[in-house]
């Protein structure tokens, strides 16, 4: 019974006029007609966040949001946070401090975390673990993640 | 989840959209709540109509009357304005504990109150403010008194079809504060196992004129613990007094047992949280 809704999307700077379903979520978007694989598809319930993407230069859940919702927004997934071969210094802050275990939860992580700091460009620890509470991470116990996240704003405060 | 979905461009269209469907439709706004009752299937609708592009349900204003929160204004929205959280410390504690900042920058204030869960935390704190809602339907305007919003458990007093355009919130007078504090099973990204929103106004001469009490968790809908208000108006607030206040709002209270918490739990916590927003307002008056 579902409705078929044309939607204009800037997906990492790129344009993209689609065609989706109404009940298709974000998500299904980037991962089905995008190909962008980033964004993890988990407990579709917003609670772990590892298919955390920027919208808008916010941090959204995309396995909740109706991508028909999405109309004329900019997205910005982990594919789209690198400057060409130059990687955001988040990525580097995570490879630095030996921030990643599995791997799974690390876009949502760094995408969380990307959000958080457009927001608080300079957390204290305290106000980084709580930037991250929406994104689960079961491998490396945060301590890493959240040194990371800290070096990060430290490159990206001294630019 | 397999529904049609059918986008708003004002909330006239909505409502016009609204009356040519068969029931069992449902407005959809930012979706944190309904997405994920419909994936669950514990909620099914045919249609849903999209109300997330409708320009005058967004937005924060502010007049000589007090302030004027779209019913799209997210959780976030609320917390990066400056005016409304200096002017409303409950609402700026309340919208910060909502889920975390992915939920936050979806959820709006509207789906707070119209999915009325008894849990929801900017709900309230919206009831203790003493919120005017304004309401919109096929035969009218009108404003609801935040009170007269919640039924019980998902049930408001609002017709089918009405949906809810705006938050008002009354410019508070004089030396009024107000404080939210919740408490759940972790520290972050939690549903409320009890929360409590007090706001408390204060004549020249420190004698507490006007308490709101409102309890999240520990009851069917939202509530105001009324005789525990009666007990702080026209009094001097002291320890005695705040722990008598405290023990009153405990007994207004009807908790249930669920997966979160024992209803015995909830009616300890609650007196706890009732003792610590009381004593918050009353430390910065
Ligand atoms: C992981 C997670 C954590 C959460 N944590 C919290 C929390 O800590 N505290 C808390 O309070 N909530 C929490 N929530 C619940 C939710 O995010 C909020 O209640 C949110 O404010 C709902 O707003 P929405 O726009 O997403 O509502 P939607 O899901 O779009 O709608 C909810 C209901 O309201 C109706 N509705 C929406 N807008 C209107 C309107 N303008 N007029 C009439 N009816 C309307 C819809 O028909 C629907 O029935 C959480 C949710 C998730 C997924
Ligand atoms: S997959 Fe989206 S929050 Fe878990
Ligand atoms: S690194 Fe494995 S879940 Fe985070």
């Amino acid at each position: 019974m579902s409705t078929t809704h044309e939607l204009n999307l800037t997906v990492n700077g790129e344009e993209w006029q689609l065609s989706v379903k109404g009940t298709e979520t974000l998500l299904e978007v980037l991962r089905k007609h995008l190909t962008l694989t980033g964004a993890k598809s988990n407990c579709l319930e917003g609670e772990c966040g590892v298919c955390a993407v920027l919208m808008n230069g916010r941090v959204v859940n995309s396995c909740i949001l109706l991508a028909a919702q999405c109309e004329g927004a900019q997205i910005t997934t982990i594919e789209g946070l690198a400057n060409g071969e130059t990687m955001h210094a988040l990525q580097t802050a995570f490879l630095n401090r030996g921030a990643v275990q599995c791997g799974y939860c690390i876009p949502g992580m760094i995408m969380t975390a990307a959000g958080y700091l457009k927001e608080n460009p300079a957390p204290t620890e305290e106000e980084i673990r709580e930037g991250l509470c929406g994104t689960l991470c079961r491998c490396t116990g945060y301590t890493k993640i959240v040194e990371a996240v800290q070096e990060a704003a430290q490159t990206m405060g001294a630019k | 989840m397999d529904f049609r979905l059918h986008s708003a461009k004002s909330a006239d269209h909505a409502l016009e959209i609204a009356a040519g469907l068969k029931e069992g439709w449902r407005y959809v706004a930012g979706g944190t709540d309904l997405v994920i009752q419909l994936r669950r299937g514990v909620r099914k609708s045919d249609d849903l109509i999209d109300l997330s592009s409708i320009a005058s349900m967004r937005g924060i204003k502010e007049d000589e009357s007090g302030f004027q929160l779209g019913a799209l204004c997210t959780h976030k929205d609320i917390e990066l304005h400056e005016g409304l959280s200096a002017a409303y410390p409950a609402l700026l504690a309340a919208a910060r504990v909502v889920g975390g900042h992915q939920i936050r920058n979806v959820g709006t204030v509207g789906g707070n109150l119209a999915n009325a869960s008894p849990a929801a935390d900017v709900a309230v704190a919206l009831l203790a403010l003493d919120a005017l809602i304004d309401v919109k339907g096929r035969s009218g305007a009108r404003v609801v008194e935040i009170d007269e919003l919640f039924v019980s458990s998902s049930k408001t007093t609002l017709a089918p079809g009405e949906l809810i355009e705006r938050v008002r919130l009354p410019r508070l007078t004089g030396e009024t504060h107000s404080a939210f504090l919740k408490v759940g099973r972790r520290k972050a990204m939690e549903i409320s196992v009890v929360s409590a929103a007090i706001c408390l106004a204060f004549g020249a001469n420190g004698v507490c004129e006007k308490a709101r009490i409102a309890l999240g968790a520990v009851g069917p809908r939202p509530l105001r613990a009324k005789a525990a208000e009666r007990l702080l108006e026209g009094a001097k607030i002291d320890a005695e007094l705040i722990a008598r206040v405290a023990a009153q709002a405990r007994a207004e209270c009807t908790p249930r047992s669920d997966p979160r918490a024992s209803a015995a739990y909830r009616s300890q916590v609650v007196e706890g949280l009732v003792k610590r927003g009381i004593s918050q307002c009353v430390r910065i008056s």
